[in-house]
């Protein structure tokens, strides 16, 4: 961690690589047809960087972070990781390691904390399976990560139901920096939250970004967030990679039709922040 | 300790299971603690064969004897506890191994699923008693080997629950997000899967539990399980059936006793049922 933090050092280093990374799923059925989730991608993701990806739904945005995270196998590609010992395919990494480097929010802030485990629990989960912790520690390791999201004592005996959509983002957010991760996958981490609270989420995540020195992979819909946020910008649509390139750039300059389409269709709302969730006509023109 | 008695209460199932988890809770108490303050033998026999009972709660042979002159009010009480001990050593076994398979089979998916269901339909194609039956007359008759067979029929309704449950939680968002914190399969099993699935395996344990004793109280009257000198309901009932006009009170007793745990125990499963996991409840 110091180290990221360190001025200069890893500067314009390139932390994560994915290349030609494709999915192909078979449909059910007997001769289940074969449907392309995700077709040839590369990408680079440099460290303290924020990389975002755009898409309109059903584009391969959360097929593509679960290859990354290994949770899924690719049909074909490769993604790697850089550890201290240089870029490692993280196939071959055992998973203590590779989640020790990387950690996700995932998509849907309410699905992704069991109900039936407590706050504390479902945060210091990830620490146990590193180290040997009594309940006390495990309690004292989960409010310390809380008070960190903006969190505290008051939420770690709660349940998951008790507690609104913003904070249980925080949760997520929480237990995901439970392992002190160098890069952090954020699947739409905004588009359950109503406006306010995604101005709250998105001042925290770049907070933590700046103490931290977190890389970020950021999945959205919403290209003024992207926009506020991102540094570098990939464009999909229905699995395959249309652009690429520094956010300004590629917003001010688009080289893509569908890029265009996916601008045009969230009319006047490039400049100021204070933003509307999703854009469902995003979807709609795609 | 407050949290004991809220857990103790918990434990009631509610409604009418109420009243079968108090006939239980009575059971046990006399099959376990009466023969520890009574001088209870249910093997003794006395000189005065299929006396009547008197009713009277202070002479000796409360509910008579039977036809050897042993006392019923002895039989019936152990009874109960064999009763009660095997469908808990049934139960419980039932419910490792079936819980166990459940899970592989869940988790798995494949052919260890097709393997592990279509043994599971097997066992369930036949009617229990006469796959006991079947399984008995492969083992050789006697309590112990009723014992196992009525196990290995318990088995496939653990089988099934814990199998569509582990299928429904490995889909959550939840399970991947324990993946992705580097989680093993065993612990995310352990801690996300498995507590999910407790409700509805105490209902089923529940059900279970009443399959069992009917099952081994069928074995025992047709004698393929408990063999004549033991205390079991079931084989009661059979040394009874000679004596079926004359002292019917010696068939009734017995059967009865099977009556009332079967029907408290499916009180309580049903009851627990409608609590725990309504979407199982019947329609
Ligand atoms: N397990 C699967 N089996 C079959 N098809 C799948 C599977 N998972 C995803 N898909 C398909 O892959 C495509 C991409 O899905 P993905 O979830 O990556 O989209 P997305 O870009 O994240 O969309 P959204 O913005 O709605 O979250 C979709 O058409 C989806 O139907
Ligand atoms: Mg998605």
């Amino acid at each position: 961690m110091s180290l990221v933090n360190m001025p200069g050092a890893g500067a314009n280093e390139v932390v994560l690589r994915v290349e030609n990374l494709c999915k192909v799923f078979r449909l059910p059925g007997a001769h289940g047809q074969a449907f392309k989730a995700l077709n040839q991608l590369n990408l680079a993701v440099t460290r303290g960087r924020t990389l975002a990806v755009v898409g309109e739904s059903g584009s391969g945005k959360s097929t593509m972070a679960q290859l990354v995270m290994k949770l899924q196998r690719p049909s074909a590609g490769r993604v790697s990781l850089r550890l201290d010992s240089g870029m490692r395919d993280i196939a071959d990494l055992p998973a203590r390691e590779l989640y020790r480097k990387i950690q996700m929010v995932f998509q849907d802030p309410y699905a992704s904390l069991n109900p039936r485990q407590r706050i504390w629990r479902i945060v210091s989960a990830p620490l146990c399976n590193y180290e040997r912790l009594s309940r006390d520690e495990r309690q004292q390791h989960a409010l310390h990560y809380l008070q960190q999201v903006g969190l505290g004592e008051a939420q770690l005996h709660a349940f998951p139901h008790m507690l609104s959509g913003g904070q249980r983002q925080r949760v997520n957010i929480a237990r995901a920096l439970a392992t002190k991760p160098e890069i952090l996958i954020l699947d739409e981490p905004l588009s359950a939250l109503d406006v306010s609270v995604q101005a709250q989420i998105i001042n925290l995540l770049l907070d933590l970004q700046r103490d931290l020195g977190l890389t970020y992979i950021f999945i959205s819909h919403d290209l003024a967030v992207v926009r506020h946020f991102a540094d570098q910008v990939l464009v999909m649509k229905s699995g395959d990679m249309v652009e690429w390139g520094d956010v300004d750039q590629v917003l001010e300059n688009p080289a893509h039709v569908y890029t265009r389409q996916l601008l045009q269709s969230v009319p006047g709302r490039l400049i100021d922040l204070p933003v509307r969730t999703q854009s469902a006509s995003v979807v709609a023109d795609g | 300790m407050q949290a004991r008695i809220a857990i103790g209460f918990r434990l009631m199932p509610g409604g009418w299971g109420n009243i079968g988890f108090l006939v239980l809770v009575s059971l046990l108490l006399l099959g376990f603690i009466a023969p520890l303050l009574l001088d209870l033998s249910p093997y003794r026999i006395s000189a005065e064969l299929l006396a009547p009972p008197s009713w009277n709660p202070l002479s000796v042979p409360v509910l008579g004897t039977d036809d050897l002159g042993r006392d019923m009010f002895a039989r019936l009480v152990y009874g109960a506890r064999c009763s009660l001990g095997i469908g808990f050593v049934v139960v419980a076994v039932s419910l490792v191994i079936g819980v166990g398979l459940g899970l592989l089979a869940g988790v798995y998916g494949g052919w260890l699923d097709a393997l592990i269901m279509r043994l599971v339909d097997l066992l369930m194609c036949l009617p229990s008693i006469l796959l006991a039956i079947v399984i008995v007359a492969v083992l050789g008759s006697g309590l112990g080997n009723a014992i196992v067979a009525v196990t290995i029929i318990g088995i496939p309704r653990f089988v099934r629950v814990v199998r569509s449950m582990t299928i429904q939680e490995m889909q959550k968002t939840y399970v991947m997000a324990a993946f992705a914190s580097g989680s093993s399969r065993l612990r995310v099993l352990w801690s996300e899967v498995l507590p999910n699935c407790v409700p509805p395996v105490i209902v089923q344990a529940a059900l279970g539990f009443s399959d069992a004793i009917l099952e081994i109280a069928a074995l025992g009257f047709l004698g393929l399980g408990a063999k004549p000198p033991v205390a079991e309901w079931g084989a009661m009932l059979a040394d009874a059936r000679p004596f079926i006009e004359s002292h019917p009170l010696l068939v009734v007793m017995p059967g009865a006793c099977i009556l009332l745990t079967v029907l408290s125990f499916n009180l309580v499963g049903d009851a627990l049922r409608d609590r725990l996991d309504p979407k199982l409840a019947r329609l």
